[in-house]
C-alpha cells in the first residue's frame, strides 16, 4: 500500500513518454542560466502542527496554479505549492483540491516530488507523499536506484474532508506540511543555491477521469523577504 | 506484494520509458531506468430592510425598528430592493463616501435600513425607485424606515410586480446561483479569485432576460477564524459583487466559521462567534437586514400562478433554534421550495446537515441549493444542485462559473449550468416545481 501511489504516479509518468525503451542513465545537461523561483529565507521554521497552516507561509515562494501536463492549461483539480528554506530544511506546503480524498485503492492520492540539484551527475530525489502524511521514496543515481535512500522528512497535514470515506463524501482539500533537510538532500543550503524541482498530483474525482496537475521549474535559494506570497 | 512487483517492472523497463533529468525533458517526470532495486525505504444592516414589514412598517422610529428586528428569533422576511447601483446612489453593499451615524450599524455604502448613499453629496437617501435604473422587472415595493439623522415613514411604491416583506412578486422565477469564492492558501490576500469572481458576476449581469437577484452558496473567504483577515477579502468580493446590479442573497460557509466543516458557530454553539463570522455578518448579512445566517425569502407570481420560498440554512451555525425555525419554514406550502445549505447531502460531518435533511425530508421541495464542493454537478436523486465553482480552487474537471434557473412557461424550471469564460453549457436539465426530472 505504501508504494502504491508511487507506484500509480511512476506508471503514469512512463506513460506521458512514448520511447521504446528505457536508455542508461544520460548525463544531466544543465539548462542555461534560466529565470529561477526565488525561495525566500523563512524568517523561522513554519510549524508543521496537524491541522495548522502557520502564517510564515505567507512569506512563502509560491508556485501558482499548476498545469495541466500535455496542454499546459490550467489543472484540474488545482493544485499549488509553496516555497521555505533555512539552513536546516527545505519546507514545501503542497496544496491540493480533492473532491474525494483517498489513501487506499486505485485511487490513491499522493504528491510526486523529485528534486535535483543542478549538477551534472547529481541524483534525482523522490517523494511520493501520501494524504495519510506517508512517504516513500527512492533515489535515482546515475548508475540505478538508491532504494535505501531515506528523506528523514518530516510530513504534517491538514484535511478538509473524510479520508478513505466507504460513504462517498464530498470532500474539499488535503494540505502537506513538508520539512526536507538539507542534509538527506545532499546539498548545503546558500543563498543562490539553484536546484530542479519537480511537482505533481494526479487524481480521479467522483466523474472517475483522471486528471494530472504539474509545476516543475529551476528554483534559487534567495534571502527572506517580509512582503505577501508572490504567485 | 503485488505492486511492490510492478513497481520492479517498471523499474526493469517493462514500462517504457526515458531517462533524462527532470529539469531538461520538458515532460512531468522523465521516468526510471533500469537500475539496481534494492529495499524502499518508507518513512512511514444593519440594520436592514428588513424593517419594511408589515409591522415595522407602522414604525415612525427607524432606530427602534431596526433593534426590534435584530431581536428576533430569526428574520423572516428580506425584501427586494433595487438594483445596487443606481446613477450616483450606491446601495447597502457598495461601498460609497456616506459617513455611518454615531451608534449605528452601518451596511458598507455607509447608510443603514437599506437606504442609499448618494455619491455626490455623501449623504443618504432612500432606495430609488428601480424603474429610475432600468431594472426591468423588479420594483422597490415598501421601502424604506430611516437613515442617518432622519426618522423615516415607510412609503410604498406602486407597480403591478412588487416586492414586499412577505413576499415578492416576479414576472418569472429567474435567478443565478454563485458559490465558493476564495484562496486556496488561508490569509491569501494575492490568492483572491478577484478575476474570476468579477467576471461572473459581470456574466450574470449581462444575461439577457435580466436576473433579478442572485443567490449564493457560500465561503466567500478564507481567513484566519480570530484575525481580521477576512475584511479585506469580503471587501474584494463586495467589489465583485458590485459589477451585479440586482440583489444578492448570501449564505453561510463553513469558510464563515472556523473554517473547518465541523465547526458550528453563533452565540452558545462550541466555536462561538469568530472574526471570520462576525465579520461575515456585519459584510454580508446585515446590509440584507440579517441578523442569524438561516432566513427564509418569499416569491409570487404577477399572475398569481405560484409561489416559490427559498429556505437559507446555515449548517455551520446549527442549533435547536434554527431546528425549530427550519421546521416552521418548511411546513409553509409553496409551489416552488428552494433550500440553500453550503454542503450538499455528502457533507455530513457538517453539523447541520444530518439534523437539517431529516427536517427537509419531511416536507416537498424542489431542489436543495448547496456550494462547498468546488464544481458544478447535479445528483437528481437527491435533488441537489451544487453551484461552488465560484472561485475556490477546483476540485474536478468543471471550470469556474455560475447556474442559471429560468421558469418556463409550463413552470417547469431549466437549470443551466455556465461556463464563466466560454459562456458554454456545462450541464443543463430542468426539473419540475417538484424536482422530478423533465424534459
Amino acid at each position: 500500500m505504501r508504494l502504491g501511489a508511487l507506484l500509480f504516479l511512476m506508471t503514469l509518468g512512463c506513460q506521458q513518454q512514448p520511447a521504446p525503451a528505457c536508455p542508461a542513465p544520460v548525463p544531466v545537461t544543465l539548462p542555461e542560466r534560466e529565470v529561477a523561483l526565488a525561495v525566500p529565507r523563512a524568517p523561522r521554521p513554519p510549524v508543521l502542527a496537524e491541522h495548522d497552516d502557520d502564517a510564515i507561509w505567507q512569506t512563502a515562494a509560491g508556485t501558482g496554479p499548476w498545469k495541466m501536463p500535455q496542454s499546459h492549461a490550467a489543472a484540474r483539480p488545482y493544485s499549488n505549492a509553496r516555497l521555505l528554506w533555512d539552513a536546516e530544511n527545505l519546507y514545501v506546503c503542497l496544496y491540493a483540491a480533492d473532491q474525494d480524498i483517498e489513501a487506499q485503492g486505485a485511487r490513491s492520492d499522493a504528491f510526486l516530488v523529485q528534486i535535483q540539484a543542478e549538477q551534472p551527475t547529481a541524483p534525482i530525489l523522490t517523494l511520493a507523499i501520501a494524504p495519510t502524511g506517508q512517504v516513500t521514496e527512492l533515489a535515482r543515481l546515475a548508475i540505478g536506484l538508491d532504494a535505501k535512500w531515506a528523506s528523514e522528512a518530516r510530513v504534517s497535514m491538514d484535511r478538509d474532508g473524510s479520508l478513505n470515506d466507504a460513504a462517498g463524501e464530498d470532500d474539499e482539500e488535503w494540505v502537506a506540511f513538508v520539512a526536507l533537510p538539507w542534509s538527506r538532500l545532499g546539498m548545503e543550503a546558500r543563498v543562490g543555491l539553484r536546484l530542479q524541482l519537480s511537482l505533481e498530483r494526479c487524481d480521479v474525482p467522483k466523474d472517475g477521469v483522471q486528471r494530472c496537475g504539474a509545476w516543475h521549474e529551476a528554483v534559487m535559494l534567495a534571502e527572506a523577504r517580509t512582503s505577501a506570497t508572490n504567485r | 506484494m503485488m505492486k511492490f512487483l510492478g513497481l520492479l517492472a517498471i523499474l526493469s523497463g517493462a514500462v517504457a520509458c526515458t531517462g533524462t533529468n527532470i529539469g531538461g525533458g520538458g515532460g512531468v517526470f522523465s521516468g526510471y531506468d533500469t537500475g539496481v532495486v534494492a529495499d524502499i525505504a518508507p518513512v512511514d444592516v444593519a440594520d436592514t430592510q428588513a424593517a419594511t414589514s408589515p409591522d415595522a412598517a407602522d414604525a415612525f422610529d427607524a432606530g427602534k425598528v431596526v433593534d426590534a428586528i435584530l431581536d428576533v428569533v430569526a428574520p423572516v422576511d428580506v425584501q427586494v430592493g433595487p438594483p445596487q447601483i443606481c446613477g450616483n446612489l450606491n446601495g447597502p453593499t457598495v461601498p460609497g463616501c456616506c459617513q455611518c451615524a454615531a451608534g449605528k450599524t452601518c451596511a458598507p455604502n455607509g447608510c443603514y435600513a437599506g437606504w442609499y448613499c448618494n455619491t455626490q453629496s455623501c449623504k443618504c437617501q432612500v432606495a430609488p425607485d428601480p424603474a429610475t435604473c432600468g431594472s426591468p422587472i423588479l420594483d422597490a415595493g415598501p421601502t424604506d424606515t430611516g437613515a442617518p439623522g432622519t426618522d423615516a415613514i415607510a412609503s410604498e411604491t406602486s407597480g403591478v410586480q412588487s416586492i414586499g416583506p412577505t413576499g415578492g412578486t416576479l414576472a418569472s422565477l429567474d435567478f443565478a446561483i454563485v458559490g465558493d469564492t476564495r484562496p486556496p492558501n488561508k490569509d491569501d490576500l494575492n490568492g483572491y479569485p478577484t478575476a474570476v469572481i468579477t467576471q461572473i458576476f459581470q456574466d450574470v449581469q449581462a444575461e439577457n432576460p435580466p436576473l433579478p437577484f442572485i443567490m449564493t452558496t457560500g465561503d466567500y473567504q478564507f481567513s484566519s477564524p480570530n484575525s481580521n483577515a477576512a475584511t479585506a477579502q469580503f471587501d474584494l468580493y463586495l467589489q465583485a459583487q458590485a459589477n451585479y446590479t440586482g440583489m444578492v442573497w448570501h449564505s453561510m460557509g463553513n469558510h464563515e466559521c472556523t473554517g473547518a466543516v465541523i465547526s458550528n458557530c453563533g452565540t452558545g454553539n462550541q466555536d462561538g462567534t469568530p472574526q471570520t463570522y462576525q465579520i461575515f455578518m456585519q459584510k454580508l448579512m446585515a446590509p440584507l437586514g440579517l441578523s442569524k445566517p438561516w432566513y427564509v425569502l418569499n416569491f409570487k407570481a404577477a399572475d398569481g400562478s405560484w409561489t416559490a420560498k427559498f429556505v437559507v440554512i446555515a449548517a455551520n451555525a446549527w442549533s435547536s433554534e434554527q431546528a425549530t425555525w427550519l421546521e416552521n419554514a418548511m411546513s409553509k406550502p409553496t409551489t416552488y421550495t428552494f433550500v440553500v445549505r453550503h454542503e450538499g447531502v455528502m457533507v455530513t460531518t457538517a453539523p447541520g446537515v444530518s439534523p437539517s435533511a431529516a427536517i427537509i425530508a419531511k416536507y416537498p421541495f424542489t431542489l436543495l441549493l448547496v456550494g462547498h464542493t468546488h464544481t458544478f454537478d447535479y445528483y437528481a436523486s437527491d435533488r441537489e444542485v451544487i453551484t461552488g465553482n465560484g472561485g475556490a480552487p477546483l476540485a474536478t474537471g468543471v471550470n469556474y462559473g455560475y447556474t442559471v434557473i429560468r421558469q418556463r412557461a409550463d413552470k417547469a424550471l431549466v437549470i443551466n449550468a455556465l461556463d464563466y469564460q466560454t459562456h458554454a453549457s456545462i450541464q443543463k436539465f430542468a426539473v419540475k416545481p417538484d424536482g422530478t426530472p423533465t424534459k
